[in-house]
């Protein structure tokens, strides 16, 4: 049995103008204990909201509309508010991606590390809770008497090792880590990377990685869940992710990172952008921007399927072998076929932002390329 | 084209009440400390290093932003360290900036045509005609195709992909000669940079224009520069041909960023070499090689005696006692000559 499992997930928000829009829908996957599994897609692709189902800090306007997560066989969904109350910290903890925004600014940030045991565990004394914050810091390469000082004290690498210390002050066995590593530099990049590698192997931690970057996802976790517009595209372990992408998104979004060691290619991108959550694409979601797309794409939405061990893939152009197939074996939709033609001749291909004017149609945030719902 | 020699911005930091007691004199930032970089016309230069490093003062300097303490910037031979009101006004009509966040950049109350058009406003170029003519070339230069269909549109209606071009037409409606880019595309989602990153390689091709970009990131200045240059606590510590650089890094510190470039292939997971610690406070930069506190092969040297700056090969200069040696074949994970076919089209 998995350490966490979230299945048929649907998370449902409330729009301004009373309508619902769903910014999660009906994703499933497991996270073993001990295991690192990246959770991947483009801004506003359901990543921060299913993160924030499972440790529910959803914003008012938004519930979880069905399905459910299960934790260690117990249905954390189904517990009340207070009872859930008790688990967070103790059973999941988040670090979020922005350490600036996450830490009060007039309290001392051992203060702050120390505040969810003292909610926790009632009975613990001022000294032993001092004496932990002393121990975690030294756990996350602060120097314990920097527990004294403000956060405006602190780097942003710093702060971020901060937030990881709190997330750990309760023992938990799942911590999700935001964009822990987004606004960083490379190099504290690496050395936070590092220590969430470092602390998994010491502690036995579990961990859901939230990142735009697959990169940062191949170097740190065992699998990966590769999300579009609230659903589930593809599942599987990192190395089957590179070397075997079925989905054409999972293809796309790998074909988008440069990499140093490779080939000196500038990468193709994806054109267009994610759907908005309120307007959602019939059919499969990621049709209008596919090169494999076909008639059928646009009225069938692609079941989930499995092959070989733990590699689902929801997708039409994928054989029932296993195998993504070509562009040029498929019957394709004009859009489509422009863009295989492009990709194939290397010709210009319209600009990757070009065609969607999503963000007007977005009464939530005038934001389009972050989540839209995170902020409120 | 455009060359900056010894250039250096220092920050006053305020007097303390017990240095003043003391007679101890303020101290300073060094924000950038000596920097020599020229840009041809037609190059793109990149300029890698982390927070701190100066390269974004670096940027500011050159278009007059940042209060230039010491050296020279010189556009085709000519000093402009020093201009003033219409000089300088001309001079920034040929050297444009953009920066970083498209969300911020741009007035939300303005349309895209009006905004792009208000340079030229602004120097008082050409008719109402030219100038629309000027905002639609602009727009298209951008990667904004049709043009008609942004001019009138608000920044809130388009994607930051969107706003970042919007920002380089804004620029480029000037018709400069050289552009400098301040980390363009690290906001976007990296679906998005791509598009960015080609609609600069077009400009160059299309204009001639030189462009320094300015980046943290080594594999993107890999991608797009000819030339990288790796700077470190306000210094540059290593330049070089972009594919000989990350082929052979001869500076510690550029091994060091290299090795923990994040690769999307799990195979290739690899020794990283993590630096400790963080880049010091500019305020109080090390003695001798800035670099020795971070650096895993300093010795008794380093700390006392600035490095020299070595030619290792033609163009490809390291300030690095040991530049001269090639590095220990562990340290180099980078594969050699690699195509570059999709960059070669544009050039």
């Amino acid at each position: 049995m998995a350490l966490l499992e979230v299945r048929d997930l649907v998370v449902e928000f409330t729009m301004g103008d009373g309508r619902p829009a769903r910014a999660v829908d009906g994703i499933s996957f497991d996270v073993d204990a001990g295991e690192a599994v990246g959770l991947v897609g483009e801004s506003g692709c359901g990543k921060t909201t299913t993160a924030l189902a499972i440790t529910r800090l959803l914003p008012d306007n938004g519930r979880i509309a069905s399905g459910s997560i299960w934790f260690d066989g117990e249905e954390l969904s189904a517990l009340d508010p207070d009872a859930f109350r008790r688990r967070r910290w103790t059973d999941v903890s988040i670090i979020f991606q922005g350490a600036m925004n996450a830490l009060n600014p007039v309290r001392r940030v051992g203060d702050q590390v120390a505040e969810p045991m003292r909610i926790h565990e009632p009975t613990l004394t001022q000294a032993a809770a001092l004496a932990r914050v002393a121990d975690l810091f030294e756990m996350v390469g602060i120097s314990p008497e920097r527990r004294r000082e403000y956060p405006h004290q602190f780097s942003g690498g710093m702060r971020q090792r901060v937030m990881i210390a709190m997330a750990l002050a309760c023992r938990p066995r799942l911590v999700i880590g935001d964009e822990p590593t987004t606004a960083l530099d490379v190099m504290v990049q690496a050395q936070i990377l590092e220590l969430m590698e470092r602390l998994r192997r010491d502690l036995g931690l579990a961990i859901i990685l939230i990142t735009h970057d697959l990169s940062v996802v191949a170097e740190t976790c065992d699998r990966a869940v590769v999300m579009y517009a609230g659903q589930l595209a593809e599942t599987g372990s990192v190395s089957q992710l590179h070397d075997r992408p079925l989905h054409p998104y999972s293809v796309r979004l790998l074909g988008s990172v440069p990499d140093i060691r490779g080939a000196r290619i500038l990468p193709e991108g994806i054109p267009g952008q994610p759907p908005s959550p309120d307007a959602p694409v019939p059919g499969c979601r990621f049709h209008p921007r596919c090169d494999h797309a076909m008639s059928m794409c646009v009225t069938d939405a692609p079941g989930e399927r499995a092959f070989g061990a733990g590699h689902r893939v929801a997708c039409h152009a994928v054989t029932d072998e296993g195998r993504l197939r070509r562009p040029s074996e498929l019957p394709l939709l004009p859009s489509a076929a422009l863009m295989a033609t492009a990709a194939a001749t290397g010709a210009d291909v319209p600009p990757a932002d070009t065609p969607v004017l999503a963000a007007a149609a977005d009464p939530l945030d005038d934001d389009a390329d972050r989540d839209p719902r995170v902020t409120r | 084209m455009i060359e900056l020699r010894g250039l250096r911005v220092h920050f006053p930091l305020r007097q303390t009440f017990s240095g003043w007691l003391r007679r101890i004199p303020a101290g300073q930032v060094r924000a950038v400390d000596g920097v020599t970089l020229q840009l041809a016309r037609g190059e793109i230069v990149a300029l890698v290093g982390e927070s701190g490093s100066g390269k974004t003062t670096t940027g500011r300097a050159l278009v007059r932003l940042a209060p230039i303490t010491a050296g020279q910037v010189l556009l085709e031979g000519r000093d402009v360290t020093h201009i003033r009101g219409r000089d300088l006004r001309d001079y920034r009509r040929r050297v444009q900036i953009i920066f970083q966040d498209p969300y911020e950049s741009l007035d939300p109350r303005r349309s895209i045509g009006d905004q792009v058009g208000e340079p030229l406003a602004v120097h008082g170029i050409g008719s109402d005609t030219e100038r629309s003519a000027r905002v639609d070339q602009a727009l298209d230069d951008a990667g904004l195709r049709p043009p008609e269909r942004y001019r009138d549109r608000f920044p809130h209606e388009l994607s930051g992909g969107q706003r970042q071009r919007v920002a380089i037409a804004c620029a480029m409606a000037l018709g400069p000669d050289v552009l400098i880019a301040d980390e363009p595309v690290s906001m976007l989602d990296v679906s998005l940079r791509s598009g960015i990153l080609r609609v600069m390689l077009e400009l160059r091709e299309r204009r001639g224009i030189g462009i320094l970009f300015i980046t943290h990131d080594l594999s993107l200045a890999w991608l797009i520069a000819d030339r990288i240059a790796v700077m470190y606590l306000g210094r540059v510590v290593e330049i070089g041909p972009a594919e000989e650089l990350v082929r052979d890094p001869r500076h510690p510190y550029t091994q060091a960023l290299l090795s923990v470039m994040p690769s999307p292939d799990p195979a290739r997971r690899r020794q990283r070499q993590i630096l400790r610690g963080e880049t010091p406070d500019a305020s109080r930069v090390p003695s001798g090689c800035r670099f020795h506190t971070r650096c895993p092969l300093a010795f008794d040297r380093c700390a006392v005696e600035e490095p020299p700056e070595v030619e290792v090969s033609p163009g490809h200069v390291a300030a690095c006692f040991l530049a001269a040696d090639a590095p220990p074949a562990e340290s180099m994970p980078i594969a050699a000559g690699a195509p570059r076919s999709a960059l070669e089209g544009l050039r």
